[in-house]
């Protein structure tokens, strides 16, 4: 009789089935999310191109622990395109979409002087949006979303289109006037470091600055974004500082390159004033830049745990625990803490004083914090949990004057404030740290896609899930690379009459 | 200036003082009592800037009068009602009247609207910042009100009007401190519209809701939108709206609404 065969184990335990793209061919695939020595891994298998396995969290536990920070969806008031071809194929938001607009991100150009080695997207220094276009864009944009905490400006670098500052009127002071509360400008500071007439032009026109922003050293530079630019981004800082430009500070992290700078990173957008919050994002690869920027990801990719791991590790004072997912989107997505400045200068982590799992809607991905009943609610339980302690000690104390200064000094009518001052107080006085990671080809997963709330906004009115955009539509975008073939299956739109009544509630 | 009884205007000839007139709402009544022929007196603190566009906005209309004074001093009160008196003082008023009585009176409207407010939670004020506010939000008003029914009971004729808030005389989200100061105006009111109301003085109280200037600035964004969002008007108030009510309840027009406490806002639930 023939000795019946030993059977195997799986080299990994299921924990969940999702959807991802071959990052060779881009074909939709089944994938499996799967647990192995404390690590999560994404697995799928392209029939053209064999199977890929990509590392999507360092710490099994801190993932499994992250999925429970989910709150329900906001609805945007319409959708744009049908579930015809099932995620991510029907983008535009489709009705199957779980979130809303949270961060919006319009590309007002392909152009850039920069070629830089980690770049995301795939300039092709063509196209520069129209007027036309571009108030099409912004007004669809509010159809859908009503109003916004900001909209963010981006390219190619936006600074060079020249219309800019057009742009910024029309959302500042245009027909959303007030309902758009800021726009953010990504760029790398170029212009804001050399031409002092446009540096004093951007401070008048009340945007943000949302400056890239990897590295205090020399030497690093080079290597991510192509030449030495540590003179430039410093000059830029002193701009900042001189005109008191709000901003905030947007490091790529790329494991190896400046990962170790997290901490140093931190400390000094914390110490500059006009800083109100740092969005680390680790890099993606993807994009012109990012797509080759290594052979594969592999033992390149940073992990959330990682930064935080690696945050820690750089400041001493922000611990690991004190970064939470932001449960608007996904958790691998985001995470966030906030800062509170105290009356002796030290900053102290929200999370210090606060159970901040019980204020999940006070937490969104937009960099600015804004002042709601959520943070409102979570300040004042904050200051009557620490008030009713039995023992006050001294910190508690220095926490408790400062919260009361804070309050006493921004709303009395002995000094009364504008709302724009109050909320520039406040970014004065609180800081968000992010770290946004976005999706590449290997560890794109559809669950993370249908949560998205980081919207590229198309001038003809639809909302392109960010990673989904720059993994599978981008680089068939008509406006940047007109003589491509169209994306296939090409997303279904809806007809006008649907698409102010949403069907899925 | 006309104090005929020919003039139809609501306070044709009256003199009045208003605290807390550089901006907000206590302008919009400064303006209002001036365009409805009062003489208008009005004190201010700090805001020079402020009280100087008070006073041409009241001085298109007809005589005005700025006095700088901290009304949580003990003695600015009777120093107010003293300066008003010299520049006025015997010449309006009068039993119910409208064609000034000479008989001794000084101020024959008072409004008590100076007031402050600051966002800080119960737990955290302390006895300085309580006896601050109230030196001036309750405290000021009783002082004023004394140094100036004087003469109102001599004349035998005055008007008092109270500018409270909704903030206490319903359970809103608000300073404790400001809303115990006042509900304190609204029992005031009450009270004074007892004791005064024999000698032709009728005393009511305006419950604002909010309003452009002024105390907004101490409210946050998102409560002014919530309370815009249950406004049935779908709006904050303007200052001159609360002046065209003061302006009546200051009147001689106003023969028998007393002890009351009006509630202006437009309507809301919040």
């Amino acid at each position: 009789m023939e000795p019946i065969p030993a059977k195997r184990d799986r080299d990994a335990a299921f924990f969940g089935f999702t959807r991802s793209i071959c990052p060779t061919c881009k074909k939709v695939l089944d994938a499996h999310v799967v647990l192995r020595g404390g690590q999560v891994f994404l697995q799928k298998k392209c029939p053209a191109h064999g199977p890929f396995e990509v590392l999507i969290s360092s710490d099994a536990d801190y993932y499994l622990r992250s999925l429970t920070y989910t709150k329900p969806g906001t609805l945007p008031l319409a959708f744009e395109t049908a579930v015809e071809h099932g995620c991510p194929s029907d983008c535009g938001l489709c009705e199957d979409h779980l979130q809303h607009t949270c961060s919006p991100i319009f590309e007002i150009n392909d152009k850039c002087d920069l070629t830089c080695p980690v770049c995301i997207v795939r300039n092709q220094q063509g196209y520069s949006i129209s007027m036309a276009h571009f108030t099409q864009g912004v007004d669809r944009l509010m159809e859908k979303e009503g109003e916004l905490a900001t909209l963010i400006l981006s390219g190619g670098e936006p600074t060079l289109h020249p219309q800019f500052f057009d742009f910024v009127d029309y959302c500042l002071r245009g027909p959303h006037r007030g309902r758009i509360k800021r726009v953010l400008i990504s760029t790398h500071g170029k212009k804001l470091a050399r031409d002092r007439r446009f540096a004093e032009r951007f401070k008048a026109s009340g945007a943000y600055a949302s400056l890239q922003f990897d590295t205090l050293k020399p030497g690093v530079y080079p290597k991510l974004r192509g030449v030495e630019l540590i003179d430039q981004k410093m000059a830029a800082i002193e701009v900042i500082r001189e005109l008191d430009i709000p901003t905030v500070l947007v490091p790529t992290i790329s494991k190896g390159d400046n990962s170790d700078e997290l901490g140093d990173l931190i400390n000094f957008g914390v110490e500059l004033p006009q800083c109100s919050s740092i969005v680390i994002q680790p890099m993606a690869h993807t994009g012109d830049g990012g797509d080759g920027f290594h052979a594969t990801p592999a033992g390149h990719r940073l992990t959330m745990p990682e930064v935080h791991a690696l945050i820690e590790r750089g400041t001493g004072w922000l611990k690991q625990q004190h970064f939470h997912p932001v449960p608007c989107s996904h958790p691998s997505c985001y995470t966030a803490t906030y800062l509170f400045r105290m009356n002796d200068g030290r900053y102290v982590p929200l999370p210090e004083f606060l159970d901040v799992r019980q204020y999940l809607d006070a937490m969104t991905n937009q960099a600015i914090i804004r002042t709601d009943d959520q943070l409102e609610r979570m300040i004042l339980d904050s200051i009557m949990g620490l008030w009713s302690a039995t023992r006050i000690g001294e910190d508690n104390q220095v926490i408790l004057d400062s919260l009361k200064g804070f309050l006493k000094d921004t709303f009395n009518s002995r000094n009364p404030l504008t709302a724009a001052e109050i909320e520039r107080r406040t970014e004065l006085r609180a800081k968000a740290i992010f770290i946004h990671a976005f999706m590449d080809p290997w560890d794109l997963d559809v669950a993370r896609l249908k949560k998205c709330c980081t919207h590229y906004v198309m001038p003809d009115g639809r909302l392109m899930p960010g990673c989904s955009y720059n993994n599978l539509y981008r680089h068939k975008d008509p406006r940047f690379f007109p003589r491509t073939e169209p994306v296939s299956p090409a997303p279904v739109r809806l007809p006008d009459d649907k698409r102010r009544l949403p069907l899925v509630t | 200036m006309s104090s005929g009884t020919s003039d139809p205007r609501l306070l044709a000839g009256r003199r009045a003082l208003v605290t807390g007139g550089s901006g907000g709402i206590g302008r919009g009544i400064c303006e209002a009592l001036a365009r409805e022929g009062a003489r208008v007196a009005f004190t201010y603190h700090g805001n020079a800037a402020g009280a100087d566009a008070t006073l041409a906005a009241v001085r298109a209309h007809g005589e005005g009068l700025a006095i700088a004074a901290d009304l949580r001093e003990r003695d600015a009160a009777a120093r107010v009602v003293a300066a008003v008196e010299a520049a006025w003082g015997g010449n309006g008023g009068g039993n119910g009247g409208g064609n000034g009585g000479g008989n001794g009176g000084g101020i024959d409207a008072l409004v008590n609207n100076a007031a402050v407010s600051e966002a800080v939670p119960f737990v955290l004020l302390d006895d300085e910042q309580w006896d601050d506010l109230i030196a001036l939000n309750v405290t000021g008003a009783f002082r004023m009100t004394r140094a100036a029914v004087r003469g109102m009971i001599r004349q035998k004729f005055g008007r008092i009007v109270n500018i409270g808030s909704i903030a206490g005389t319903r359970s809103i989200a608000s300073p404790v401190h400001y809303a115990a100061s006042k509900g304190a105006l609204e029992g005031m009111t009450r009270s004074l519209a007892h004791e005064l109301g024999r000698y032709g003085i009728l005393t009511n109280c305006i419950s604002a809701g909010i309003f452009e200037g002024g105390l907004r600035a101490t409210i946050p964004e998102h409560h002014q939108q919530r309370y815009i969002a249950s406004c049935a008007l779908g709006r904050i108030g303007q200052p001159a709206e609360c002046g065209e009510l003061a302006a009546w309840l200051a009147s001689p027009r106003n023969t028998y609404l007393n002890g009351a406490t009006i509630v202006l806002d437009g309507g809301t639930l919040a």
